[in-house]
């Protein structure tokens, strides 16, 4: 095609290699910048669908009514992927990390008394045999959840540092059928720890301290609420606040999370106007519209980094025009179509484009992940959970179609004025 | 009875000199221009610079048009009486009809223009005007591909023509290193591979050295004969034209001018008006 040939010299070599360079390093940092935004994105969806069922339905009954509720919204709303019933309450807390093993008890004619093996008087200690390592008050979100097949209507397993046997929160007693101290799940950063011995006191419930074993805690990044979460099973959470047989809350799991809203509609409609329905992304309404923010920014950003690249790219061209009005003259004189003039300059513009975008990619690629593995402690510091350099197909269409499209929208105005020029003209410079 | 293949008739054309926003007068290059070739007949259209000799060839050739009326300049022209009227005026003003093989040039626009050109025009100009970045043999080609022939068949026709004229030796070399001999015969080569019914020359020797001039006009004079291909020439340089014993070696002369030509044989020229 004698089109290409012929953009191949018309084109200074040093001009495309320069617009090579700068598609290269254009798609490069896009390329970076969404892989980064994927992993922030990705790393405070995953907290949000951790801490949040997709819908929440909240109403206070027996839990022997509840089953009533979920048949007909199991029945009515086939969306529904599982739905338990759950206990979520904010309680007061008095929470002591304890050293068990540093205690010994000893049966004496009506109680027990134990000493600390730590304390060389072998004076006693504590009043329960527990050497109390760290104690805090803390206003505690606790959830009593129902666990099934080892998942629970959150998914926030993929968030816990720790043990994630779910089943362990329903656990009573080992394989040797001796008693086991019941299990709970609590937010990191409470306490410095991922699992040891606690003693809990439920303020306003509760007179006693009862002993807790940590499975493991929950990691949400930056997402912090007022009250941290305290997760144990439902049968524990009623123990806890001395409420048997009482719920308060429906955790919902629906097929499209995203979907929420209009299902949470449907809900409404099924039950009366007592029951209080919530989403996961009405719950994170100002995280969502965080995120979008940041989406724009970006977007905002680079539309103006492809401002910047459009009007290098518009000059280059409107030059080598310029430069060549004598050559595209002489096209002209030899015959040469007006269409096969635009056709020389987008086509240039185009392979431009296109190797850009590949290049571009490998080196978006590599640069994300030498960007990830050098500074990864400080985007873990930010939020981001174990990132990685995510980039996805439809990213690389995304910034492959809008950076060939660019080029060949800057080139749309050079080569009009290449097919506008008046060969007479052309031919005497 | 001998075809016309190129026919001017009434040909007006006229500049209107501007200088700022004055219209400061108007210059009369054709006026009533009637003008015919017959085909293959060699014609060397004569006469003093600035005559329009060129534009002449240009309109024949379509890289010109008898009038330009999209360009137009707004200015205040002053009248008989002294006052100042904004007005538009096309700079260049023209009339009349010019058929070049059958085909009434002004209604080509666009495509079709260019493939007119492509197909029946093939332009030699003073400075040859080759692409530099190409070499002798993708120049000669290049119509041909324009024209929308493979590269291949492109390239052995090329290769054909420039062994024709005995530039084989330098297909592959490209235009900087030719002399100006060879780069004239390159672009005659040029003009010649799509078979053009007509070769408009503008002073095709303009820019040779003495020694080479003698060559391309020998060259074009075999190729009218043996190729039946109609020539019309622009130059300055009546002598090339006539043979050691002063006869005119081509068909005719067609002068744009009424001043007298300095060459004893002045009984071959024709002369057009100008009034």
């Amino acid at each position: 095609m004698i089109e290409y040939t012929l953009s191949k010299y018309l084109v200074k070599r040093i001009y495309a290699i320069l617009l090579s360079i700068g598609a290269v390093i254009g798609v490069a940092c896009l390329i970076v910048i969404l892989s980064l935004f994927h992993n922030y994105y990705l790393s405070s969806e995953k907290v949000f669908m951790g801490i949040h069922p997709h819908i929440e339905i909240h109403k206070n009954m027996t839990e022997d009514k509840s089953h009533d509720i979920i048949n007909l919204l199991k029945k009515e709303c086939p969306e529904i992927i599982n739905i338990q019933p759950a206990l979520y309450m904010k309680v007061e807390t008095e929470i002591s990390k304890v050293d068990r093993t540093k205690a010994f008890c000893v049966k004496e004619k009506e109680s027990m008394t134990c000493y600390s093996d730590s304390d060389d008087s072998k004076k006693l200690h504590t009043r329960y045999g527990f050497h109390i390592i760290e104690k805090q008050s803390v206003n505690f979100l606790l959830k009593g959840i129902r666990v099934h097949k080892n998942q629970a209507v959150m998914d926030f397993k993929r968030l816990i540092n720790g043990s994630s046997d779910l089943q362990r929160l329903e656990q009573t007693q080992d394989t040797n059928h001796k008693a086991v101290l019941k299990a709970f799940y609590m937010e990191q950063g409470v306490f410095n720890c991922v699992s040891g011995y606690f003693l809990m006191q439920f303020k306003g419930f509760s007179p006693f301290r009862q002993q807790y074993r940590l499975n493991g805690t929950i990691n949400m990044g930056t997402k912090k609420g007022n009250n941290p979460l305290l997760i144990m099973s439902l049968a524990n959470a009623q123990n806890a606040i001395e409420k048997k047989n009482f719920i308060n809350t429906f955790e919902i799991s629906i097929q499209s999370p995203y979907h929420a809203d209009k299902i949470a509609q449907k809900l409404s409609t099924i039950l009366d106007s007592s029951y209080n329905i919530n989403t996961w992304i009405q719950k994170e309404k100002a995280s969502f519209t965080f995120l979008t923010i940041i989406k724009w920014m970006i977007f905002s950003i680079i539309f103006s980094i492809s401002i910047v690249a459009a009007i290098s790219i518009f000059s280059t061209l409107y030059l080598t025009v310029l430069e060549n009005r004598k050559k595209i003259a002489i096209l002209k004189a030899l015959g040469m179509k007006d269409a096969s003039i635009y056709i020389i300059f987008l086509m240039k513009t185009f392979s431009i484009g296109l190797l850009g975008t590949f290049f571009g990619c490998i080196l978006g690629y590599a640069g994300s992940y030498s960007l990830i593995h050098l500074f990864r402690d400080s985007l873990e510091k930010l939020g981001l959970e174990d990132p990685q350099p995510l980039i996805t197909a439809s990213d690389i269409s995304v910034v492959a179609i809008c950076t060939i499209f660019l080029f060949l929208l800057t080139a749309i105005v050079p080569a009009r004025n290449a097919v506008k020029i008046d060969p007479i003209q052309g031919l005497n410079q | 009875m001998a075809k016309p293949i190129i026919c001017v008739k009434k040909l007006n054309r006229k500049y209107n000199l501007i200088e700022g926003k004055q219209l400061i007068s108007k210059q009369q290059i054709f006026n009533n221009l009637d003008f015919t070739v017959n085909k293959g007949e060699f014609v060397s259209v004569v006469g003093p610079s600035g005559c329009g000799k060129s534009t002449l060839l240009n309109i024949i050739g379509t890289l010109d048009s008898i009038d330009d009326k999209n360009y137009v300049k707004v200015m205040n022209a002053v009248n008989d009486k002294g006052d100042v009227k904004e007005t538009s005026m096309p700079e260049i003003e023209g009339s009349g009809s010019i058929w070049v093989n059958e085909q009434d040039i002004s209604l080509l626009k666009g495509n079709k223009k260019s493939e007119f050109i492509n197909h029946n025009i093939g332009f030699i100009f003073q400075f040859h005007h080759l692409i530099p970045e190409l070499t002798a043999l993708q120049n000669v080609a290049l119509p041909m591909q324009i024209q929308g022939m493979s590269k291949k068949k492109s390239i052995l026709a090329a290769m054909k023509l420039l062994d024709d004229l005995e530039l084989s030796n330098h297909a592959n070399r490209k235009p900087e290193i030719l002399s100006g001999g060879e780069k004239q015969r390159v672009a005659i080569a040029r003009a010649l591979i799509n078979n053009p019914c007509i070769l408009l020359a503008d002073e095709p020797t303009g820019s040779l050295h003495p020694q080479f001039k003698k060559g391309i006009i020998d060259l074009f004079i075999r190729l009218n004969k043996e190729k039946g291909i109609t020539i019309v020439m622009v130059t300055h340089d009546i002598n090339s034209l006539y043979d050691d014993q002063d006869r005119l070696i081509i068909s005719r002369l067609f002068s744009l001018s009424n001043a007298p030509i300095n060459r004893m044989s002045c009984e071959h020229i024709e002369n057009n008006d100008i009034n």
